[in-house]
């Protein structure tokens, strides 16, 4: 099969999936308990103020029709409007989503410039002292709860040394670089603003190594395995036989071969990380889609809830297919 | 015709008085200070411009008139809109605003309004008499918002325009508090909505986060659940009295800690939601003020009048005298006083003092007169989740009640499983805290919509409660002109439902929203949604 | 060759395509492991917790603080003699409460990928055993499953069941079983064509007594060590949910629930939030460590 197929056929694979989450969140939303509508309608809301946003919502309408009316709307790329605020949830992710995409890139831009030179380190000297420093973080790391990190280095470095902002994505006052692509940190650059950038770049940090420590050890945990594993393989080991320094062995023969496997996982940890957002947004005050999601969950307004699940997936497995993509690249001799 | 009385009926709100007291506010030399709810600084120190912050818990995610309605919200659009009579002040005085004066009928059925014919919206256009009635036509016919507040009292078609300055409205029945429900109406401009229709939706998808009012502010920020911004306009027809600042944003910040040393360093000026520690700690910090003003909310738990234990009047009776009511004030750091019926005690006419004190052993005496609940029961506090003084009040409670052989479980639940459960006594949770604001200050507001049996079912009638004496009276109160009259039928009702113990009558939260000493002219308004007033506030 | 074919749950950090080991080499690795320090280390430490779980009423000072006790007067109190850990905002012991915090924190991740287990070893057996459309159909479903992040996934579930430890906890296996049934499948699927299942088939062997007599327990160890090593993430997740309200609710010691009370106190009152977060970690951490541990020992195709 060729590249331009499989990319059209992983596409085509993409709608039923997309189909089942819909049913799966959609089933979720409608088994609750919760009446949304009551909700919306406010404290002192009269029985028929209720019934109108029910009405509104097509909440009457049989279950099958509602979804059908839902998915006829995502066609369009309308997600429908939440309940309590009335937003369009498409224009409310559309606003939100670059905030989480930016916090999401810079971690694991930070996870994968740490991680893969510790994993290959830790291979190269296995079981020696740097190998067991470094798995011992390893370790440490994916066992670390997250939204308490988040709160320890807020205290520490925010709060107590004042190194970095305690939160936000730029400062109130002023207005930020020119909205491009939603993510301030290129949008300033393009804007030729360095200050700007600066800013942007300070805000950002403290969230991005919280986030950045669970993907930094699971990809050097993987690269460490998949070196290694390479490093047994019979044509390392046929390249040392020939006489050629390990270095120059484990520049050209082994990271390429063993950064294949560890694509995979760059790729699975990139979703997990987007879903760790929604346990430390709220924490940095961060207006993206992890804590849109959590308000929303909490006060069980189903629509950007649905919203964020579906947007979330079809990152996901985005994200996955570009991987895959990128294998091809790596490795010609992979058939699709 | 005979002009109405309520302007004096919120007289008896006191004022502020700051924490630190006057010392301080002294020492900060060009500072305000902060005596009796007023801010006395030399005029010099004010000046023109400015951008101050105000950060808040709470989202703005629907400034419709039509539609959105809480305290957040309602900040925003008395920005942005102006309406008939505003409430103003510490004592919420009903001061006339786009309207130059009004004239009710004997019966109280009749209100006349004349317009003040300088208003003008943004594009120009008057602020005129169908703008008035089309913008309470549009709220009764969206059916959303306050609507409630003219259930079963204006048809949408007894709002007239007389002529382009006069409105008159025709009420189904005599209802006293009507001035009051002027400030809810934020008069739109027609043309500008209908500009903005989208498939007959009167505008509803535009309004979202637009203004269509003739209000001192415009928006010229809005990025939600993050930050709100509002700009003063230069132009506003009812021009600046005072020196103000440029605008506001309202920021979206949910940690209490992260308000607070943000409110420290300076880099926002007032901060809303904080929890009572973080106030104690702002109130003896140089730079900002703390001011401890008496709301007009009350804190109440709802016990369910007509389904399990709580039905019997001697269990409620019992729970009432269980209560630790020291240890919540103690909880609420001090900013809460004690309430002895469903009234704040700064509300004219609310019954002053506690009935109900904590003795475990009048308790037990009630608790020993039921006969089918003497022996103990298991019974549900349910509040809601990530509220943290309702939780508090629920272990409290859970910890007395043991005492008892009552076992309480204090269960947590979204506020959308919460209210769905109440409109139904046999799904109504036993016990249910509740935080009841006043979109005006008048004992009518929180009353009926407690104990009218017509609330029953409603979050506010979470209690269910049912009294043919205290429907009559509370129908007497709306068609009641007279105050004196009309305290009397209030004290009435408060006897009753007091003695029966329908709720748990806990307290009133003082109302802190901590600001930095620059700010001048900060009033707090007992009204929900009425302070800030940044049309007279100011920056040193 | 395809991502999605090697799609795994967040545990399975390094399991991918491990092959299925003999019965016989369990007892061999059982062996390897107790060499296997970092391992034991775990194994102390959560053996340490169990005890602690167990006896929470001799070790804690103040056993009714765990369930609600109320002293408004101790509220706020740093790290002393008498609180090591400070009080909490009722004036509750915070060390009491992490002490029966272990209960709730262990039984949620045992109960999570115990739940999880139970209904993705079965399913996947049967779809790796009978392949066809059966097969179709539970892969297809894990697919989607498999497309968003379980934390995004029980957050939606949590929410709608209701905020509680109970429903966390369901609302946490239902997004777990994918990852089971994907690996007994693959499992299963290879253990098919080896010869003694053959010749169970040929003396008439009833399939189903095949699939649960000869495959599952051929599966055993590597479902055993996804279950060591998914635990640890399971009390992570738990924990998470209990954090932005959906978990576990109080007066409930849960770790999680007592970190998201601690934070509206930061920074001032710093204990209440960061001895729970301590607790968290040092589970979450043997538990690791005994995954990784078992890992090593019991599947030596896998390293890391």
């Amino acid at each position: 099969m060729g590249r331009g197929r499989f990319l059209i056929w992983r596409l085509v694979l993409l709608i039923p999936t997309v189909i089942g989450l819909t049913i799966l969140t959609f089933i979720i939303s409608r088994v609750v308990p919760a009446d949304p509508a009551k909700l919306a309608a406010g404290p002192r809301a009269t029985p028929e103020m209720v019934e109108t946003i029910r009405e509104k919502y097509g909440l009457n309408d049989p279950l099958i029709t509602q979804y059908v009316d839902y998915l006829r709307g995502l066609v369009r790329g309308d997600f429908g409007d939440s309940i309590l605020t009335q937003h369009k949830v498409s224009d409310d992710l559309a606003s939100r989503f670059p905030a989480t995409l930016e916090l999401v890139l810079a971690a694991m831009f930070l996870a994968v410039a740490i991680g893969v030179p510790l994993g290959v380190l830790s291979a190269i000297y296995q079981n020696r002292w740097p190998d067991q420093i470094a798995r011992l973080f390893a370790v440490s790391f994916v066992s670390i709860p997250v939204f308490w990190f988040a709160i320890i280095l807020q205290l520490a470095l925010a709060s107590r040394l004042g190194l970095v902002p305690l939160g936000r994505r730029y400062p109130t006052r002023d207005t930020p670089p020119d909205d491009r692509t939603g993510f301030f940190l290129i949008d300033s650059l393009l804007a030729g603003d360095w200050h700007a950038f600066l800013t942007s770049a300070h805000h950002l940090i403290l969230p991005a190594i919280v986030l950045s420590i669970a993907p930094l050890a699971i990809i050097m945990r993987t690269l460490r395995g998949d070196v290694l594993e390479v490093m047994g393989q019979d044509f390392v080991r046929t390249a040392r036989a020939k006489g050629l320094a390990s270095r120059s062995v484990i520049r050209r023969h082994v990271l390429k071969n063993a950064f294949i496997p560890s694509l995979t996982m760059i790729g699975l940890t990139f979703g997990w990380t987007l879903g760790g957002t929604v346990l430390v947004e709220a924490v940095f005050d961060w207006p993206g889609i992890g804590k849109y999601a959590v308000d929303a969950a909490v006060r069980l307004d189903f629509q950007p809830i649905m919203g964020v699940t579906v947007l979330v997936g079809i990152a996901f497995v985005l994200i996955n297919l570009l991987v895959d993509l990128l294998y091809g690249f790596l490795d010609p001799r992979i058939e699709y | 015709m005979k002009r109405s009385p309520e302007n004096g009926l919120a007289n008896q709100l006191t004022g502020s008085t700051s924490r630190r007291g006057l010392l301080k506010g002294t020492a900060a030399g060009a500072g305000a200070l902060a005596i009796g709810g007023t801010q006395i600084a030399p005029r010099i120190a004010a000046q023109e411009g400015g951008v101050a912050i105000f950060a808040s818990a709470v989202d703005i995610p629907n400034i419709d008139p039509g539609v959105g309605h809480d305290g957040a919200i309602s900040v925003s659009q008395k920005h942005l809109y102006d309406t008939l009579y505003r409430h103003m002040g510490a004592s919420a005085e009903l001061v006339p605003w786009l309207a130059t004066g009004h004239t009710v009928s004997e019966d109280a059925t009749v209100w006349t309004f004349t317009l003040d014919p300088n208003a003008t919206f943004k594009d120009g256009s008057p602020v005129n008499a169908d703008a008035v009635v089309y913008s309470i036509q549009r709220l009764i016919g969206l059916n959303q918002g306050v609507a409630w507040m003219f259930d079963g009292i204006l048809e949408p078609e007894n709002a007239v325009a007389v002529d382009d300055q006069t409105v008159e409205f025709t009420l189904n029945t005599p209802f006293a508090p009507f001035l009051h429900a002027m400030t809810w109406i934020f008069v739109l401009n027609p043309a500008e909505v209908q500009a903005n229709e989208v498939d007959g939706d009167q505008g509803q998808a535009w309004l979202v986060g637009n203004s269509a009012g003739s209000g001192p502010f415009t928006i010229t920020r809005w990025e939600p659940g993050n930050l709100y911004e509002f700009t003063a306009d230069p132009d506003y027809w009812k021009g600046w009295e005072s020196p103000h600042v440029d605008g506001f944003i309202h920021q979206v910040s949910v940690e209490s800690s992260t308000k607070r040393i943000a409110l420290q360093s300076g880099d926002i000026q007032f901060a809303e939601w904080l929890s009572p520690q973080d106030k104690t700690v702002l109130s003896n910090q140089a730079g900002v003020v703390v001011p401890m003003d008496p709301s007009i909310t009350t804190y109440t738990i709802k016990l369910n009048n007509q389904v399990g234990p709580t039905a019997d009047i001697n269990v409620r009776r019992a729970i009432s005298w269980a209560f630790d009511y020291d240890a919540m004030i103690e909880v609420m750091g001090g900013f809460g006083t004690r309430i002895a019926g469903p009234l704040s005690p700064a509300l004219t006419g609310a019954r002053q003092e506690p009935f109900y004190q904590m003795d475990i052993e009048k308790a037990k005496e009630e608790l020993a007169k039921s006969e089918e609940w003497a022996g103990g029961f298991d019974i549900d506090f349910v509040y809601v989740t990530g509220l943290e003084e309702e939780r508090q009040t629920g272990l409290i409670l859970a910890d007395q009640l043991s005492q008892l052989g009552i076992n309480v479980n204090v269960v947590g639940m979204e506020w959308a499983n919460a209210v769905a459960l109440f409109a139904d006594p046999e799904t109504s949770p036993a016990m249910f805290p509740i935080y009841s604001g006043s979109d005006y200050p008048d004992a009518d507001n929180y009353l009926w919509q407690s104990f009218h049996s017509s609330s029953a079912g409603t979050w506010t009638g979470a209690s269910h409660y049912i009294n043919p004496e205290v429907d009559a009276l509370l129908e007497e109160g709306r068609s009641t002109i007279d105050e004196a009259a009309r305290i009397e039928i209030y004290n009435q009702v408060q006897d009753i439902v007091i003695d029966e113990a329908v709720e748990v009558y806990l307290s009133s939260p003082i109302e802190a929203v901590p600001y930095r000493e620059e700010v001048i002219g900060y009033v707090y308004s007992p009204v929900m949604g009425s302070s800030p007033w940044f049309y007279e506030i100011s920056l040193v | 060759m395809s991502a999605e074919a090697n799609v795994i749950t967040e545990g399975e950090v390094v399991l991918a395509g491990a092959g299925a080991g003999p019965r016989g080499n369990t007892r061999r690795g059982l062996r390897r492991f107790r060499r296997n320090r970092l391992g034991m280390v775990g194994l102390a430490i959560i053996l340490f917790l169990i005890a602690v779980a167990i006896f929470a009423p001799l070790i804690a000072p103040y056993p009714d603080d765990a369930t609600g006790a109320v002293h408004v007067t101790d509220a706020l109190q740093g790290p002393s003699w008498s609180h090591p850990f400070g009080t909490d905002d009722l004036g509750a012991d915070v060390f009491s409460r992490v002490v029966f915090g272990a209960r709730y924190s262990l039984a949620v991740g045992l109960a999570v990928v115990g739940l999880a287990a139970l209904i993705g070893v079965p399913l996947g057996a049967l779809s790796g055993y009978f392949g066809g459309w059966i097969n179709q159909i539970i892969m297809r479903i894990t697919d989607i499953f498999l497309t968003i992040p379980g934390i995004v996934l029980a957050l939606a579930i949590g929410a709608a069941m209701g905020a509680g430890l109970l429903n966390a906890t369901i609302a946490l296996a239902l997004t777990w079983w994918p990852g089971f049934c994907r690996l007994v499948q693959g499992q299963v699927l290879a253990l098919r064509q080896q010869t003694f299942v053959e010749a169970a088939k040929v003396v008439g062997t009833p399939e189903t007594r095949i699939v649960f007599r000869h495959i599952l327990p051929n599966t055993m160890t590597p479902v055993l060590v996804k279950i060591s090593m998914d635990i640890g993430f399971a009390i992570l997740s738990a924990a998470g949910l209990s954090f932005i309200g959906i978990g576990a609710q109080p007066p409930t010691p849960e770790w999680g629930a007592m970190v998201s009370l601690g934070r509206l106190y930061m920074p001032d009152w710093w204990w209440i939030a960061t001895f729970p977060g301590l607790a968290i970690f040092l589970a979450v951490f043997a538990f690791n460590m005994l995954g990784d541990g078992m890992r090593d020992a019991l599947d030596p195709r896998a390293q890391g």
